[in-house]
């Protein structure tokens, strides 16, 4: 009987420590990214920070890119997600389609927690307003996003263009900000959408870009690039991610990374921060549960 | 030398230090070399995975989107491993036209970059989008011909550097095996140099000590060397030389001692006094090589100190009447202090000495002593060359010591042969009594035995003259004939013991011989309570005297009988071992004590003082030791006696022949 009993215990033991091993050490967490841009770029940009969350919390943390905006709502659970960087609908999408919750966004570079759409057009196609772009060649991001297709399409309407198809000669979705601008700038496309931080890294690295460039309209304030979670993600691991992020611009390491992301600092997100999203969609007559977010 | 071999060490050393130092270049820059070629074959490599990575993308970008296409994070990571080849091919460094190539390639990537992620984000109308992927693919063609054609140049490079440098890598290997002839044809030079200059010296040293070594004492070398070897010449020379005198020395010491050897046992040798003084002085002068040898000895019954005959270097005539006053000897014995001495010529005690010598070179008194008392002087006169020496002193001390001894036995030597002379003359008187004695007695014995038939046939013709008839006359004739012939049997076994026996040699055999004695002693010794036992062995037949023999078993048997006058056991054995036969008769009779066995084969000895004459066992010891024999006794006191006759079985034609 007593021995018995002293196996039971011993495997008990057994079972325990192996269980604590895969909570802490072989776990890995699969992180998705939107291609906001260059989807080369983007995934060279949040390496580092996978980098430091593996070495800092012990848990793996691989990143894995999306060629459509669309997709992180329709593959999240498909691929295994863990979490993602959302933008503006894409979190607010999330939030409503998949059981996630916002944990931290990033503080920019010039202190805003927020950014916005342009509409631009490049200064020589003498494009100054709406009615000069009617038979022009129009460049969304995706239909996904506020700042690269909700605000514009907002914006036409209020300028009295109803039907995108009549009054464009042809109208398309880059998949990504800087390929709109590009598609601008290369004269594949004359009028073109973009975020204002994609936009600043661009004008940044190629200032020739902010002269080729004139901007016909900036959109209301939406929530930056959200880190959301798996909701039914152990709290501790949850914790321990957040209090990494929320911390790491305390050491050096830390900040180096946030420069290479062109941000200053995290901070706690909340399902509030999508309210902007939400009026957007209001304004458009959109119901975020209906909304044809997926590009044809 | 040792400055010459450090000096060669040196060089070798420092050639070796230069092969050294023209190994390490060599292979340093070979190493350089082949480092280089290592590092250009690196970037090949590196070249290589950036054209593969090319083709891989621009395979990706025709199968994106559709079924077989990979997965976006692949193609994302074919990319970013196309960027990262790039740029490690610019982070070399190259000439500026390559560096300049290399930006652009840089450039077409990032652009090439663009327009994949372009192509792979957009959606649109199907023409625009298959625009996009021309654009692409012509970027990515542009990529790959641009890489290809930088693979060629550096190719070609890399043929030109790897070709000089194994050319230099050939040339190299020259160089390190001319080197390496050189040194060590240079220090096989040195080193035959080197051996030859050491080995020179060595090989006459060996030669000398050989010499040496061969009996050539005293021989040297060359000294003239300046170097160690030089010192070691002269230090052989040394022992040379000391060798040959140390050996001179000893040579001369063991003629020394040999000459005493053999003078000390000339004095043993011979017992006469005058050739003791002749060995003496002769002996003196050859081993001191002195021309005057002479001895004074004192005589007792003149008080005086006379000249010795003979002396050696002086004529009789010379030495005659040559004497001194014991006084005179006495003072220079005390005034040398009893010790011999050295004198010299001019000394006045000299003179006093040799007032009869004349040509006095040098002179050396030594004491001759007995028992510590002054029995003399030897004299040696004139020295050959430098005169006596101290140990010369000793050795005629040493000499003088046995000259005296010899002279002490001479003495005893004729004392002792006078005394043994007297012993002898002694003995053969007493012999002579003991031998008259034993006649007398023998004499009485026959006159005893002679005399009782003598009285019985002087009795019966006294009585015959009464007689009457002619019968009784008759009878007393008988008797008297028969006594009378008593009388001539004893006369006759007399006559027998005196006379000389020829041996009669025949074939005897012993067992039988014994019987007949038994059957001749059986009558006596019925009813004597003896008991008779034989152990009679086979045996072959000896030659010998059957009587004489016969003589000597029955002396022996009746001599045991004597001896058991209360009864015992005769017994007779016979056995043969190797050639001899032997024949024990034993009693158990009174035996015979050790003193008197020592005797009983001497003539006229008895203990049987009434019956027996004494020449029983001498004549049977006589007749055994005749044929080659032997007669042996063993006894113990009241236990009985064996007498063991051993006998060859054939005897020897000298033993034969009488």
């Amino acid at each position: 009987m007593k021995k018995v009993l002293a196996i039971a215990v011993l495997s008990c033991f057994v079972l325990l420590s192996l269980s604590t091993r895969t909570d802490a050490d072989d776990m890995e967490l699969l992180i998705g990214l939107i291609p906001e841009q260059n989807i080369f770029k983007q995934i060279e940009r949040y390496k580092p920070l996978a980098a430091y969350l593996s070495e800092r919390t012990g848990i793996r943390v691989r990143l894995t890119i999306l060629s459509r905006y669309g997709d992180i709502i329709d593959r999240f659970v498909q691929r295994g997600l863990d979490g993602a960087f959302f933008g503006d609908l894409t979190g607010a999408l999330a939030i409503e389609k998949l059981d996630i919750e916002p944990l931290v966004r990033p503080v920019n570079m010039n202190g805003s927690t927020y950014s916005y759409g342009y509409i631009i057009v490049r200064k020589d196609s003498g494009i100054r307003s709406v009615a000069d772009m009617k038979g022009k060649v129009l460049a969304f991001v995706d239909r996904a996003t506020v700042t690269g297709y909700l605000f514009p399409l907002s914006y036409f309407r209020s300028h009295g263009v109803a039907n995108l198809e009549g009054y464009f000669s042809e109208y398309y979705f880059t998949g990504s900000h800087d390929s709109s601008v590009y598609a601008v700038l290369d004269g594949r496309a004359d009028i073109g959408c973009i975020k204002n931080t994609i936009f600043n890294n661009l004008v940044s690295r190629d200032p020739t870009i902010k002269e080729e460039i004139r901007i016909i309209a900036k959109s209301p304030l939406m929530p930056e690039s959200t880190l959301c979670l798996r909701r039914d993600l152990p709290e501790g691991i949850k914790k321990m991610i957040k209090e990494v992020l929320l911390t790491m611009d305390r050491d050096r390491e830390g900040r180096r990374i946030l420069a290479k992301l062109h941000a200053q600092r995290f901070i706690e997100a909340s399902v509030e921060d999508f309210k902007p999203v939400y009026e957007m969609l209001k304004t458009l007559g959109e119901d975020i549960e209906t909304y044809q977010y997926r590009v044809r | 030398m040792r400055k010459k071999i450090t000096q060669y060490l040196l060089t070798i050393f420092l050639l070796f230090a230069l092969s050294g130092g023209i190994a390490i270049t060599a292979l340093s820059q070979v190493t350089k070399d082949l480092n280089s070629l290592i590092t250009l074959h690196k970037v090949e490599i590196i070249r290589q995975n950036l054209v593969i990575n090319l083709q891989t993308v621009q395979t990706n970008l025709y199968t994106i989107g559709t079924s077989f296409g990979p997965d976006l994070d692949v193609i994302v990571d074919n990319v970013n491993s196309l960027d990262k080849a790039i740029t490690s091919c610019t982070g070399c460094h190259h000439s500026a036209a390559l560096t300049k190539k290399l930006t652009r390639l840089k450039k077409f990537t990032e652009k090439y970059k663009e327009a994949l992620s372009a192509f792979i984000t957009t959606t649109a109308n199907p023409e625009r989008v298959k625009r996009l992927q021309m654009a692409t693919a012509e970027i990515g063609e542009m990529l790959l011909q641009s890489t290809r054609e930088m693979a060629f140049i550096t190719n070609q490079k890399l043929k030109e550097k790897s070709a000089t440098a194994l050319r230099e890598v050939e040339r190299i290997k020259w160089i390190l095996l001319a080197s390496l002839l050189g040194i060590m044809l240079t220090g096989c030079i040195i080193a035959v140099n080197l051996t030859s200059e050491i080995l020179k010296p060595i090989r006459e040293l060996s030669d000398a000590a050989r010499e040496v070594a061969s009996g050539n004492l005293g021989y040297t070398i060359d000294t003239s060397d300046t170097t160690e070897f030089g010192h070691l010449a002269r230090v052989f020379n040394e022992m040379s030389l000391s060798l040959k005198e140390s050996h001179e020395r000893s040579m001369k010491y063991m003629m020394r001692l040999s000459g005493l050897y053999r003078l000390t046992l000339s004095f043993h040798m011979v017992t006469n006094e005058q050739d003791i003084i002749r060995e003496l002085v002769f002996g003196v002068a050859e081993i001191i090589k002195a021309e005057k040898v002479l001895v004074f000895l004192y005589n007792k019954e003149k008080d005086r100190y006379f000249s010795a005959f003979p002396a050696y270097g002086f004529t009789d005539g010379d030495i005659e009447n040559w004497s001194y006053e014991p006084s005179f000897i006495n003072s220079i014995y005390l005034k040398s202090n009893k010790r011999s001495m050295i004198i010299h010529p001019e000394d006045r005690m000299a003179k006093q000495l040799l007032f009869r010598a004349t040509g006095v070179r040098n002179l050396a008194v030594i004491w001759l002593k007995q028992k510590g008392v002054l029995t003399g002087f030897l004299l040696s006169i004139n020295k050959e060359g430098e005169g006596f020496t101290e140990e010369d002193i000793r050795l005629l001390s040493i000499i003088a010591n046995n000259f005296s001894v010899a002279m002490d036995n001479a003495q005893l030597y004729r004392d002792l042969h006078t005394q043994m002379q007297k012993l002898k003359d002694t003995q053969e008187q007493l012999v002579q009594a003991a031998k008259l004695a034993a006649i007398g007695e023998l004499a009485a014995n026959i006159a005893h035995e002679i005399n009782n038939p003598l009285t019985s046939v002087l009795g019966y013709a006294e009585l015959m003259r009464e007689e009457e008839d002619i019968e009784s006359i008759m009878r007393d004739l008988e008797i008297i004939e028969s006594e009378s012939l008593r009388a001539r049997d004893i006369v006759q076994q007399l006559l027998e013991f005196s006379r000389k026996w020829p041996l009669k040699i025949g074939k005897v055999d012993v067992n039988r011989l014994l019987k007949d004695v038994m059957d001749l002693v059986s009558i006596n010794i019925k009813n004597s309570g003896i008991d008779i036992t034989t152990d009679f062995s086979d045996l072959p037949e000896i030659n010998a005297d059957a009587n004489q023999l016969k003589q000597v078993f029955l002396n022996l048997i009746n001599n045991a009988i004597q001896a058991m006058p209360e009864g015992g056991t005769l017994s007779l054995r016979t056995a043969k071992v190797d050639n001899s036969v032997i024949i024990e008769v034993s009693d158990t009779g009174t035996g015979i004590p050790d003193n008197v066995a020592q005797k009983i084969f001497e003539p006229f000895f008895t203990t049987k003082r009434d019956k027996g004459t004494g020449l029983g066992l001498p004549i049977s010891y006589r007749i055994i030791k005749k044929h080659g024999g032997k007669i042996e006794v063993k006894s113990r006191v009241e236990r009985g006696t064996t007498f063991r006759v051993i006998l060859p079985v054939r005897m020897s034609s000298l033993q034969i022949s009488p």
